[in-house]
């Protein structure tokens, strides 16, 4: 477990805000023993506060979220991202809001993955004001990187 | 990769996800995959995850970033599937190296 623990000193962060789907993640965690891991139950955003998000389970179901910016969270952790940093996000639609609360963290042009749902040309926008270079593996996917 | 995009086969992802849905199943299912044993609900990514093969069209450029990587922030990470192959995957490179 020790060198398990020493192999890699990467920090590693989830965000997971349904109720449902964090409870998995922690039962997945712990039936893996993996205990590096940082878990947050908050709904990534363009603000905080309170804000409505897709259930895991069925998409068309709303559950209430604490929503935060990634920004501030990563100002709280005294965490400084850089160009080694990957970021990947599947947020059900929502990756417009959450790179809208990374506006810091961007400038220093960490990896990006993104899922698509939608928005994808306001995602492609904000990026390139970021001076990224965007690839689409897939319909389903951006990548962004320096 | 043949299995590449298997989203686009629209008519076969539908159908492999009803069949699912009609097995006699629990509704969560616990799941050995190459990251790891996963806890998850019935449904077409039972398959793909017991074969490694989610998201595949970004697989490996994750897997390259990660090796790299200061910080891995994953966001919306329901299945957290990246997470257990690069944790686990460093587990067993120290287990061999010992």
């Amino acid at each position: 477990m020790a060198s398990k623990l020493m192999k890699h000193e990467a920090v590693i962060m989830v965000f997971e805000p349904d109720p449902i789907a964090f409870a998995v993640l922690q039962a997945n965690l712990a039936i893996n023993d993996v205990s590096r891991v940082k878990l947050y139950q908050v709904a990534l955003s363009d603000s905080e506060g309170l804000i409505e998000i897709s259930k895991c389970t069925h998409g068309a179901d709303k559950v209430i979220a604490n929503g935060a910016r990634l920004d501030l969270i990563l100002k709280n952790e005294h965490l400084n991202v850089s160009r080694r940093t990957l970021i990947k996000i599947d947020v059900e639609g929502a990756a417009v809001s959450v790179l809208k609360g990374a506006t810091e963290t961007l400038k220093q042009k960490p990896k990006l993955v993104v899922e698509l749902h939608s928005g994808e040309e306001i995602i492609e926008s904000l990026l390139k004001n970021y001076d990224y270079t965007i690839e689409h593996p897939s319909n389903y996917f951006l990548i962004a990187y320096e | 990769m043949p299995i590449l995009g298997y989203k686009k086969f629209n008519f076969l992802y539908k159908f492999i996800s009803r069949f699912i849905d009609l097995l006699p199943l629990p509704s969560w299912i616990t799941v050995e995959t190459p990251y790891g044993v996963m806890l998850m609900p019935k449904s077409f990514r039972i398959i793909t995850s017991k074969f490694g093969l989610v998201e595949p069209e970004v697989k490996e450029f994750i897997q390259e970033a990660m090796k790299k990587a200061d910080i891995f922030i994953d966001v919306g990470g329901l299945w957290i599937l990246y997470t257990y192959g690069f944790e686990i995957n460093e587990a067993r490179s120290s287990n061999y190296g010992f």
